[in-house]
């Protein structure tokens, strides 16, 4: 009994001590061991490499076929509508009318529906500069270098918002989770403020920018690149959209009562002088791309193996050809100023979308599978038609095209017949096709993929029939829904030595940003408005004409016997000669997503884009019922569209956000 | 719990000091016996008063000692009223001792310790336990409409998965834990452990609801808690109980299904219902009809099964009824040295699938099967005098074999299928004649077939759970009198392992068939599937529990005043593991460390005055904020114990008291386990993916934020207010009512916040304590009790909850239009679009405003533009109905016994409560699904154009319009049921089997309910397609030896 006593007594004792403790254990103090913290980022370089790759994953996923912004306009046209699926394919939901203000479909502002959250990643940016000066291993100098990088695709990313929200609110330096309300709940600024604030930040980058990138940089942003991309900048800012936008916005006002777009009239001062500042942008980066090496890409490569014969045969034709056809995919060439890369072995790029399928020809049987060849991104018939004739005129301005019979079926030359020569490695001999695939500029049959062409895929050259059952075509064995659905395929964006499926091996190349050709017809686009139809212009398009192997602008629209009466010497007036130049562009550009931003900028976009898009029958059999024109999607732009809305969420949050207008 | 009120009398005793030793000794000598059975007590003990002397009775209840005249004997027995009586010239002494009459009543168990009833101020609502026997083996069943001031509901019956929610007066924070904390035994427990609890083991159940009730628990306490208590033994001879109980459980109601024939027809039907109104090409033909008049003409004359199949999946799948059963004994007893409680108790649960013998490839049967094993064993030991240790230990052992498919999911899959399309299984063609498998009926294109998924593996489940508990308590009186010193250990360890085996079932559909000779042959649509059992698919998890606690009482008495301390530590850790893996956040452990303290005080029973506090620290917050203070305040007034309150109104009203709590509480369960690091920032590698190079080489993948630190994150905090009031009227308080006034503001409640705007760029959502919620309420209880002869009784019993809420503040959007806004709003409220009508014709649909939800057409739902902003969006719903948990719970009923039988019922209901229907999960025809009766009787149609029609237009496919959560779908959830029935036998004394007493009852559960609702059962609410609430029919025999 003592024993226990006395054991009792030291318990209590203890026990007392432990009632009243409290001067605290660190028996509550759980921290787990051996997490990272945000300090551990920035200790050294290559740790830092993680957080300057957070800025750069922000670019818009544009080789991405579901976020791409290229299906905006009327391109493309996806498997979407093949399987009336209600997700993907994100810009054609878009045209097709179904933006909305619930979820906004590549909503940039909130990261919704296929599109990056930019303010996540300019909060990123923002982290990267408080950051960047912990890094040990890094010189100062290099410390600029990155900064440098950081702070311009800081402003670019405001500038994609800008270009899709019109005024923005711009956030140049982090809010924290106690920031006042006033700092939380920002306005949005004035259009010209918006632009002022992303050319001071890109001025201000460019200095420490290197003038060269090496092999394991490239992608990433150098003094061409920057200038180049300032150079668009302006070019949007002075175009008639933001430069004086009165019939659209001119009843579009801030809380101060002013209204958010700059309302000068055309050829005011102000006015003309965003365009001055256009120019000089311009003039800068074609002089920096051009001595830093960039120029009109060329190919200067043998052929492939398989176009052996017919290189030798059509060598002219065959160069302009593959130069072409490889423009896009052949990897950093120097026509490529900046660009798009992606994870090695990402699946769902444009290239998988567009390549058609190895025909079992070609695999002594065996079924290819849809992995990396999905057969299903089509070009619209109104794509197709927009490329010139073999004159570099438009097809309803070419007096030489029987526009009438263009849908008659026709034969192409036999192999034998004199006529064959210069489509030799171009389209098949004696096959029955539709008229308007004859007679056309080089770029028509090097980027599309069409019945009696070749495609040049799979490490093979594949006789394109695009009929039901046929290489291209539609084969219900493998898949019931992908398909051409417009029967016209895009192989723009097909490196040749790319295979799917079984053989899978993939040619990555950067998806462009921004290329050479871009700065020539910006710098004759420029030069026009601020100038009028003169030969320094034409010039500037001639430098891609001529790439394109077709004849000088001037030459063929004063040409009587080239051109219709009624178009005439279009070159020579300003108005002509601007939609001369957007026509230029959006062959040149055609599927990188170019021609919606250039009607845009022209204001244009309710009478271009409110017409359904068409095509070939593309499941069809036979030629006859193959070639038959339907209707593919129905389009809807309305003047609404033209800014992207707000989410309903952030203008619930932050009720000083004012709606774009018919939103 | 009388018991240590004794023992403490005992100790009292013992440490009396020798004083009066003066006066000349005799012997005396007596019998003790029990009062109503005349039997002699053993063991009973007699002491002089004042004095350490003192003997116990022999077994024939005798006993002798020497004392003098003047000396007082005390003789008592645990169980039994003490009796005092003087020696004077009296040398032998029978004396009688009866029961302590309803003792449970007068002493209340409270958070660390017991208070007499009078004296408790607190909010405590002690429930007899005879109140929850139900017939199902889940204890949380019979929660709804038994207890003042707990909310309680239940959604689905899926045996192993069925414990309903409950909810210490309403619910009262928005935060990650609104559910109270469960004690067993002053140890935390799981829902689970309460669940499975086997009634006949409680001594004591109670929901402390106030503050002075749960600030002692500062860190958990302030959703309420419950508190029970399990029996431990008396001394005296070996008591036996046994009871055994089987049930039948059937759902109290499915929801009605179209047959194959209307099914069909509807079907074709709901494929061309739209195409009217819809774009489409020239060229496009309507859709032809899925199911040709030859098969509807066919089913209908009930051909051939195997081609013209018409299943009622119900069914074929599930049982009309199944039968559950239980048992559980216990044997108790003591001696001197130590007392035993030891129980054992089976559950035998089973599920309505029916799949015995139905798949000749395998032997297990896939429904749905539970064991389970109880066992308790409560012993303390006597270590002396004054120090006694009281071990518990508790196991339970569950093993659950069940569908490979959730059974929940089967149900559903009724509704997913449709009566036509295939049989469950074909019976062979000519070529599967000598086929080993099953071949399970589907087409082409497949769909689910429910039988296939039923049968098509098990799961198997372990689940132990095994708690010990050692309490040593050390009376200090030598220190000063009164001084109690107790100190506890808690461990309890839990694990669970699972193991699934399935097969993919081998489908097959009907290739030809030849309505001559009815022949058929069939086709296989899923030739690489493998119909051999797969391995086992394992799952594994386990926690472990700490708890100790050291505690120090004082109580004392003087004059009139009386006064009682207690102070306690306590430390607790819980050591968590994930058998799956997961983050680190998740498995580091938890823990507390508290100190709390009790001053309560009273003067001459008439005043009372309590202070407590809690002083409570948690790993999840940091600095300064890893403790809270938690005080709490309380006055109490028993007017009736007044001078002027003469024997007249006592007559009348024998109690009038008045009490009144006023205190704060803690709570640190405010995020689940990963988040609850909220000072650390959490960085993930990941998310910001870029490469550059030529080949794209020089790749990384950047890194993202999981969670921003935020070091300030606190408690939440409750300020609770009880006002009660405890009547008793009559001369014996045979009628009695309490009623208490609550309201409870949540402070610092921890949550998402909404004020961000996406310009800010985080990556994930900021959280903080800027919540803040309003709940007030009322609960009471009436209870009328009446001997009207030795022979018949009547107790009449009624109570009434009424919970109610609304954010005081809550960080949400800046919503221009006010009624978006959910500050005064309920926390269970929910917003709606409000739905007008159906869209008569195309000019209405172009003269509304554009509604953002997907197309629609003449015959979908038109919703009012509340903010006439021209569009119907989100920003268009409105607050509608009441919240979804039950502002109003009521039950009342009646138990009556004559002779020798005893009958009661319990009716119980829900008020003010709302849900809506899914109507997704109820939308017909999709992927070809059956279609609720109610649908075919009532949806709208060109022949049919009703814009009240309770189902918009048909069609084969989700209408996203028609499916928002709108006014459409909103229904009222208040129903009243037939809860509990109960019918007894009782035979008293059975000597000749030696046995005390036997019992036999039928019983009822969920007989019948009365609601406006008439699809299912109101209580599952939205969703009536998942296992339904059982009802249940008992027979049950109670056994005492």
């Amino acid at each position: 009994m003592n024993i226990i006593k006395r054991y009792f007594k030291k318990c209590a004792t203890l026990s007392l001590g432990f009632i009243l403790f409290i001067s605290c254990s660190d028996f509550l103090d759980i921290v787990p061991d051996n997490t990272i913290s945000l300090e551990d980022y920035f200790a050294n370089k290559e740790m830092a490499y993680n957080a300057l790759s957070n800025v750069y994953a922000g670019l818009p996923n544009n080789q991405q076929i579901h976020n791409t912004e290229w299906l905006l306009g009327d391109d493309w046209l996806g498997q979407r509508d093949a399987t009336k699926a209600h997700s993907g394919l994100a810009g054609s939901q878009i045209m097709e009318g179904l933006q909305n203000t619930t979820n906004p479909i590549l909503g940039f502002w909130q990261g919704s529906s296929y599109a990056t959250d930019l303010y996540e990643v300019i909060r990123s940016a923002n982290t990267f500069l408080e950051y960047i000066h912990l890094v040990k291993d890094m010189s100062d100098a290099e410390k600029a270098q990155w900064i440098a990088q950081v702070n311009f695709l800081k402003a670019y990313y405001h500038f994609i918002l800008i270009q899709h929200y019109g005024p923005i609110t711009i956030v140049d330096e982090n809010l924290k989770p106690n920031s006042s309300s006033e700092e939380l709940f920002a306005n949005r600024a004035k259009i010209d403020d918006c632009f002022d604030y992303v050319i001071n930040l890109i001025d201000e980058s460019i200095p420490n920018l290197d003038n060269e990138n090496m092999e394991d940089q490239l992608g990433m942003v150098d003094q061409a690149a920057a200038k180049a991309i300032k150079a668009r900048i302006l070019l949007f800012r002075a175009s008639p959209f933001f430069n004086g936008n009165k019939d659209l916005f001119g009843d579009f006002y801030d809380h101060d009562g002013k209204t958010f777009f700059p309302m000068d009239e055309a050829g005011s001062p102000a006015w003309t002088k965003k365009w001055d500042d256009a120019l000089v942008a311009v003039n800068e980066a074609i002089k920096q791309c051009e001595s830093d090496g960039f120029g009109l890409y060329e190919y200067t490569d043998q052929s492939y193996k398989f176009d052996t014969d017919d290189w030798k045969a059509n060598p002219e034709a065959m160069k302009t050809m593959y130069t072409l056809r490889m423009l896009i995919v052949d990897p950093w060439n120097k026509e490529c100023i900046w660009g798009r890369t992606y994870s090695m072995g990402q699946g769902g790029t444009i290239q998988d979308a567009s390549n058609i399928r190895l025909p079992r020809t070609f695999t002594n049987g065996v079924q290819e599978t849809t992995g990396n060849s999905y057969n299903w991104a089509s070009a619209t018939y109104q794509a197709m038609a927009r490329y010139y004739t073999k004159n570099g005129l438009p097809i309803e301005a070419d007096r030489t095209f029987d526009r009438n019979n263009m849908h008659r079926i026709v034969s192409t030359p036999q192999e034998d017949s004199l006529d064959y020569g210069p489509y030799r490695g171009i389209l098949q001999p004696g096959f029955m096709t539709i008229s308007m695939y004859l007679n056309r500029e080089p770029r028509f049959y090097a980027n599309l993929g069409i019945s009696g062409g070749y495609w040049r895929g799979h490490q093979f050259r594949i006789n394109t029939e695009m009929y039901g059952g046929t290489p291209g075509g539609y084969d219900p064995s493998v898949s019931q829904t992908d398909f051409m659905w417009t029967g016209i395929g895009v192989q723009k964006f097909v490196h040749p030595e790319s295979k799917s499926g079984s053989w899978i091996r993939q040619i990555h190349f950067p998806y462009p940003i921004i290329r050479m050709a871009d700065l020539y017809l910006m710098k004759a686009e420029i030069l026009n408005e601020l100038q009028g139809p003169n030969q320094q212009v034409y010039d500037e398009i001639n430098k891609v004409r001529n790439r394109a192997g077709i004849p000088n602008v001037e030459v063929v629209w004063s040409d009587p016997n080239l051109c219709n009466s009624q178009y005439l010497n279009r070159h020579q007036t300003k108005d002509g000669l601007r939609d001369i130049i957007l026509e230029e562009r959006s062959i040149e550009f055609a599927f990188e997503g170019s021609r919606y931003w250039d009607v845009v900028r022209y204001k244009k976009a309710t009478s271009e884009f409110n017409t359904p898009v068409t095509g070939w029958t593309g499941n069809a059999y036979g030629r006859q019922n193959f070639f038959r024109l339907e209707v593919k999607q129905r389009r809807q732009f309305l003047n609404r569209n033209y800014l992207w809305p707000i989410s309903l969420n952030e203008l619930n949050t932050n009720a000083n956000i004012i709606q774009n207008p018919g939103w | 719990m009388n018991k240590q009120v004794k023992f403490i009398f005992y100790l009292i005793f013992l440490f009396t000091p020798f004083s009066l030793m003066a006066q000349t000794q005799t012997l005396v000598k007596g019998t003790v016996i029990e009062a109503d059975t005349k039997q002699p007590i053993p063991g009973a003990t007699i002491m002089i008063e004042k004095s350490t002397r003192g003997v116990t009775t022999d077994v024939d209840g005798t006993f002798e000692l020497r004392a003098a005249p003047n000396e007082k004997l005390v003789i008592s027995f645990i169980g039994l009223q003490s009796k005092t009586i003087e020696v004077g010239n009296q040398t032998f002494f029978e004396v009688e001792l009866s029961p302590t009459v309803s003792e449970l009543e007068e002493v209340t168990v409270v958070a660390f310790g017991k208070q007499k009833k009078e004296s408790v101020i607190a909010s405590i609502e002690t429930v007899e336990m005879a109140n929850l026997k139900i017939p199902s083996s889940n204890l949380t069943h019979a929660f709804a409409g038994k207890i003042p001031g707990m909310i309680s509901y239940q959604t689905t019956g899926e045996p192993g998965a069925d414990n309903a929610q409950f909810f210490v007066r309403g619910v009262t924070t928005f935060g990650y834990k609104s559910n109270p904390l469960i004690l067993i035994d002053g140890f935390e427990a799981t829902t689970d452990d309460l669940a499975r609890i086997q009634p006949d083991d409680v001594e004591s159940f109670s929901v402390l609801k106030d503050a002075s009730a749960t600030v002692l628990y500062g860190a958990r306490g302030a959703n309420g808690i419950i508190l029970v208590s399990t029996k431990g033994g008396n001394e005296g001879k070996v008591k036996i109980s046994a009871r055994i109980d089987v049930n039948i459980a059937k759902p109290t109601q499915l929801l009605e299904l179209l047959d194959g024939v209307e099914y069909m027809n509807l079907y074709n039907n709901a494929l061309v219902s739209r195409y009217d109104d819809m774009e489409h090409d020239a060229d496009d033909i309507p859709t032809p009809p899925w199911y040709s008049e030859e098969k509807i003409r066919a089913t209908e004359r009930g051909e051939n099964g195997m081609i013209y199949p018409n299943i009622n999946w119900y069914d074929m799948l599930f049982k009309n009824g199944t039968t559950n059963s239980k048992a559980n004994v216990s044997i108790s007893g003591g001696g001197k040295m130590a007392k035993y409680y030891v129980s054992g108790g089976i559950d035998y649960e089973t599920g309505l699938l029916k799949v015995d013998n139905q798949d000749n490839l395998n032997n297990y049967n896939s429904n749905i099967k539970i064991n389970r094993f109880n066992l308790r064993s409560n012993v303390s030991f006597n270590l002396g005098k004054t120090t006694s240790l009281d071990t518990r230990i508790y196991g339970r052992f569950e093993r659950y074999n069940g569908p490979y498919t959730g059974a929940g999911d089967i149900f559903g899959m009724v509704m997913d299928s449709n009566p036509v399309d295939f049989p469950a299984i074909w019976e062979p063609d000519e070529r599967n004649l000598s086929t080993r498998w099953t071949l399970f009926g589907n087409a082409d294109p497949m769909k689910t077939n429910p039988f296939a998924e039923m049968v098509r593996g098990y799961r198997e489940n372990n689940e132990n759970t095994f708690t010990i508990q050692g309490t040593l308590s050390q009376d200090l009186d030598f220190i000063t009198q009164n001084l109690k010193f107790q100190i506890k250990a808690s461990a309890n360890t839990w694990n669970y392992t699972s193991g699934a085996r399935r097969y993919s079932p081998v489908y097959y559909a009907l290739e030809q068939y030849d309505p001559f000779s009815k022949d058929y042959t069939l086709y296989n649509l899923t030739p690489n599937n493998v119909p051999y059992l797969g391995n086992t698919e394992g799952g594994r998890d386990g926690n472990t529990h700490f708890y100790g606690e050291a505690r120090i009482n004082w109580d004392k008495t003087w004059g009139k005043h009386s006064l009682s301390l207690m102070t306690v530590g306590i430390a607790e850790e819980k050591i968590l593991t994930n058998g799956q893996g997961g983050t680190i956040y998740y498995t580091l452990p938890e823990r507390n460390l508290g100190n709390s303290g009790r001053f309560a005080y009273d003067f001459d029973k008439r005043y009372f005055l309590e202070y407590a506090y809690g002083y409570n620290g948690s790993e999840k917050f940091y600095g300064k904020n890893q403790f809270g203070f938690f005080p709490s305040y309380g006055v109490g007034w028993i007017v009736s114990n007044e001078p002027f309150w003469n024997e007249k109104l006592k007559n009348a009203v024998s109690l009038l008291k008045f009490k009144f709590t006023y205190g704060k509480v803690g709570n640190d369960a405010i995020a689940n386990r990963e988040g609850r690091f909220f000072y650390l920032s959490q960085i993930a590698s990941g998310g910001g993916t870029y490469q550059w190079g030529r080949i794209f080489s020089q790749g990384y993948d950047g890194f993202s934020f999981a969670r921003y630190a935020n070091p300030d994150i606190t408690w939440e905090v409750a300020e609770k207010y009880n006002l009660g009031i405890e009547l008793g009227l009559f001369k014996n308080q045979d009628l009695t009512i309490q009623a208490d006034i609550f309201k409870d503001i949540r402070g610092n409640i921890y949550m998402r916040r909404e004020n961000f705007p996406e310009t800010t760029g985080f990556q994930t959502a900021i959280h903080g304590n800027v919540g803040k919620v309003e709940s007030k309420g009322i609960d009471g209880s009436v209870d009328y009790k009446k001997s009207f002869s030795k022979d018949s009784w009547m107790v009449l019993r009624a109570n009434f909850t009424y919970a109610t809420n609304k954010y005081l503040e809550k960080d949400e959007k800046n919503y221009r239009d006010e009624y978006l806004k959910s500050i005064g709003y309920p926390i269970n409220q929910t917003w709606g679009l409000v739905a007008e009508r159906l869209f008569v014709d195309q000019q209405e649909i172009d003269n509304s405003p554009r509604q953002e939800f997907g197309g629609y057409m003449r015959g979908d739902i038109k919703y009012t533009d509340i903010n006439k902003d021209g569009v119907v969006n989100d920003n268009d719903r409105i607050p509608m109905g009441y919240p979804t948990v039950p502002e109003i719970q009521y039950g009342f009923g009646l138990s009556a016994g004559y002779k020798m039988m005893d009958f009661s019922f319990f009716f119980q209901g829900n008020g003010r409560v709302s849900f809506y229907i899914n109507p997704r999960g109820i939308a017909p025809f999709v992927n070809r699904r059956n279609a609720p009766l109610i649908i075919a009787r009532d949806s709208w149609s060109e022949t049919n154009p009703n814009v009240h029609a309770f189902w918009p237009r048909l069609a084969t496919y989700q209408i996203d319009n028609n499916t928002q959560q709108s006014s459409w779908w909103l229904r009222d959830g208040s129903f009243m049921r037939l809860k509990t029935l109960e019918i007894g036998f009782n035979v008293p004394s059975l000597k000749f089997m030696f046995m005390e007493s036997a019992r036999v009852y039928v019983s009822g559960e969920n007989l019948f309910t009365v609601s406006a609702f008439k699809l299912w059962d109101p209580e599952m609410g939205g969703n009536g397609l998942s296992y339904p609430i059982n009802r249940r029919f008992n027979l049950g025999l109670q056994l005492n030896f």
